[in-house]
């Protein structure tokens, strides 16, 4: 009986190579795990300034300006983190400091926002 | 109210010529360090000052102290101080208030309305572009800054002359529907604008866009209406050194000041490219 080669996730070639670049440059990566602990999702962080942050729309999202980007990003007022995601970004735009986004690829929806960790070396996009 | 007019006001020029200079300009650094990354980022906007290369600092350093050792620690204690200047401004996005320059303003080369590129070129060019692989023409959900942006650099590195055409959402946002995202909305967008002569011998500005059209480069009048405008949309024409670029009052066509970022040593340029390359492959990759 011929052997059937295992499916491969194409996600898989595309993490790696983000591992690797985020091996080299110290930066962090984004990881979302569902119940059972395995990863939905793996992004790339980004810095990125924040300019103005809107109010919810009839779809609870919330229009987020980032400096010299060109998408219309938001973030969801129903996320599970929704105020500690919107006090990171709120303090970020008053102080004119950068923060880690991880942002949908797809959506443009903030995932995720922290500041970054003392001593890394990085461009704000 | 900030208007421009034909002739710009002296300061503007001055800083406009040294910092074309500071463009042009490639040259040994401090122990190894770009000339252009020791300057271009010692404070705000380039400065009206005439440049001086690092070299040509040691030497007058050298001359005036005769002690090598030193020279060599002011060499040192410079370094230490144009790096840190140079980190900061990448973690901080130096973005500057001021007019931009209006396109070609000191431009004479081929691509530029003295000498515009013909159609056929323009056609060539643009396929060229448009092959850039490491470019993510095809995710053109954000990013367009950078693209513009190497575009532009790959343009300059071949002697052609650019300038850059920026289309702001003011009460209807640029948009277009991509055969692989569906519908995108923009705040604005921006994509390089080169000279061409027609067959009847006149001149027309053509946009270099592949994240809009794959197979040829547009009439600005074309471009525009690929993103449900003029209506409601603002078109602004500049040079093509700010990497991004907003008016301060968006409503009001006939004031240019605004915000702008600039990224002479491409360091924003390619790190979003970097960035929105996997943010592409991830899409493709299925990967939420």
């Amino acid at each position: 009986m011929e052997n059937e080669a295992p499916a491969v996730d194409p996600r898989l070639p595309v993490w790696r190579r983000m591992a690797q670049g985020s091996l080299a440059t110290g930066m962090p990566v984004y990881v979302e795990s569902g119940s059972d602990g395995r990863a939905v999702a793996v992004l790339p962080v980004a810095a990125r300034l924040v300019e103005e942050i809107g109010t919810p729309d009839e779809h609870d999202r919330v229009p987020v300006a980032l400096v010299a980007a060109t998408g219309e990003h938001f973030l969801d007022a129903r996320h599970p983190h929704y105020l500690e995601l919107r006090s990171q970004l709120e303090g970020a735009r008053r102080d004119e400091r950068p923060l880690l986004l991880a942002i949908d690829p797809r959506t443009l929806e903030i995932l995720d926002a922290r500041r970054p960790p003392p001593g890394l070396d990085y461009v704000v996009i | 109210m900030v208007r421009r007019t034909g002739a710009p006001d002296q300061l503007s020029r001055s800083k406009r010529c040294a910092s074309r200079r500071s463009r042009r300009s490639r040259g040994a650094g401090l122990a190894g360090l770009p000339a252009v990354g020791v300057f271009q980022f010692m404070g705000g906007p380039p400065p009206p000052l005439p440049r001086i290369l690092a070299a040509e600092m040691m030497d007058l350093i050298m001359a005036q102290l005769n002690d090598r050792q030193l020279a060599d620690r002011v060499g040192d204690a410079l370094m230490e101080h144009a790096t840190e200047r140079l980190a900061a401004a990448r973690r901080g996005l130096m973005r500057v208030r001021g007019l931009p320059t209006p396109p070609f303003e000191d431009d004479t080369g081929p691509g530029s309305p003295a000498d515009p590129l013909s159609e056929e070129a323009a056609q060539a060019l643009f396929e060229d572009l448009a092959a850039l692989d490491y470019v993510p023409f095809d995710y053109p959900k954000d990013g367009c800054p950078a693209r513009a942006h190497e575009m532009c650099r790959v343009m300059r590195e071949r002697g052609i002359d650019c300038a850059k055409a920026w289309n702001f959402g003011v009460t209807a946002a640029p948009n277009i529907v991509s055969p692989e995202f569906g519908g995108i909305r923009w705040v604005y967008h921006v994509a390089p604008i080169v000279c061409v002569r027609q067959a009847d011998g006149s001149m027309r500005q053509v946009v270099l866009d592949p994240s809009i059209d794959r197979t040829r480069p547009l009439t600005v009048d074309e471009w525009l209406a690929r993103q449900g405008g003029p209506a409601g949309q603002r078109l602004e024409l500049t040079d093509d050194r700010p990497y991004a670029y907003r008016p301060t009052n968006i409503r009001d066509t006939d004031d240019q000041e605004g915000t702008m970022i600039f990224d002479a040593d491409y360091a924003i340029t390619n790190a979003t490219l970097d960035y929105f390359r996997v943010q592409r492959d991830l899409v493709r990759a299925g990967v939420i």
